[in-house]
């Protein structure tokens, strides 16, 4: 099982770091020119996966056509997801012959750094049209709090 | 039983002749076609389309399928990390005319969309008896 850092230093470790910021703009720049997605990282593991939060809840989501919650194995420790399953594409019966087989079925395990605590009981899965999201409620105390600002007379 | 570990794939764009009129990125669905002597069956992986945003045309023995995304995100959400992009699916496929078009039907299910193609009668196997003497 691989295992990716949330913010990690890359492969040349901090001492070249200002190489790699360079690296990266010149990446970025580059995508600008051809068109391509920008700000995209990928930690290239399947399932990809998009993470974003709001003040209550962080929402992991991946693209999972066909995969049922029962073919999915889910677990929280820590700060981290574990993302278990498998991805069934071939048909059962009797002469069938196959003219494209594109479609790619096999297991899959990630594990997510999550970029903030979470409380691992309150933890949702649910898949609708073959995106499967994840909320998971964070903990109280890295929850936002708004501070009365008391204004001095 | 299979035990092979997916990979990562990077969603294929979809780069055909001619420019869309919608911006958004356009995307080729993964598609499995098989033959019975019965039909000719599709299935192509459309995630994020829900049956509403679905359009499977029939013209001139072309199929094609078009898929609208619908944004999965409420409007108070931050992204943190983003693997893949979203954007509409499409793809078209030619038609032998071993196909009967007015059988065709299609089912979606949890973001996979099955397309059943029945074959004209004429055209499906038959068995044929050796007459031994």
């Amino acid at each position: 099982m691989t295992l990716w850092r949330w913010g990690a230093p890359g492969a040349f470790g901090s001492n070249f770091q200002e190489m790699e910021r360079l690296q990266k703009e010149m990446s970025r720049l580059w995508g600008m020119v051809s068109g391509g997605p920008t700000s995209i990282e990928r930690a290239r593991i399947f399932p990809p996966v998009v993470i974003s939060e709001d003040g209550e809840h962080l929402y992991v989501r991946a693209e999972l056509p066909g995969v049922e919650t029962k073919q999915l194995d889910l677990s929280v420790v820590n700060d981290q997801l574990i993302l278990r399953g498998e991805q069934k594409t071939t048909e059962e019966g009797e002469k069938i012959n196959y003219h494209r087989r594109e479609r790619e079925e096999g297991i899959f395990r990630r594990v997510i750094a999550l970029p903030s605590r979470v409380n691992t009981e309150r933890v949702e899965a649910r898949t609708k049209n073959g995106i499967l999201t994840i909320k998971l409620a964070k903990t109280e105390e890295v929850k936002p709090k708004p501070i009365q600002i008391q204004v001095g007379q | 039983m299979t035990e092979k570990e997916m990979q990562f794939r990077d969603k294929q764009e979809f780069k055909g002749t001619g420019e869309t009129t919608k911006t958004g990125l356009t995307f080729i669905p993964a598609v499995d076609i098989f033959e019975t002597e019965e039909a000719l069956t599709m299935m192509a992986e459309l995630p994020g389309v829900a049956q509403e945003g679905l359009h499977i045309d029939l013209k001139d023995n072309q199929i094609s399928i078009l898929g609208e995304v619908a944004e999965f995100f409420s409007p108070q959400e931050r992204i943190l990390l983003q693997e893949f992009e979203t954007g509409r699916f499409f793809r078209q496929f030619n038609l032998s005319d071993v196909i009967d078009q007015n059988k065709i039907s299609a089912h979606l299910r949890n973001g996979v969309l099955k397309v059943v193609l029945p074959k004209i009668e004429k055209v499906k196997p038959r068995k044929i008896e050796v007459m031994v003497e």
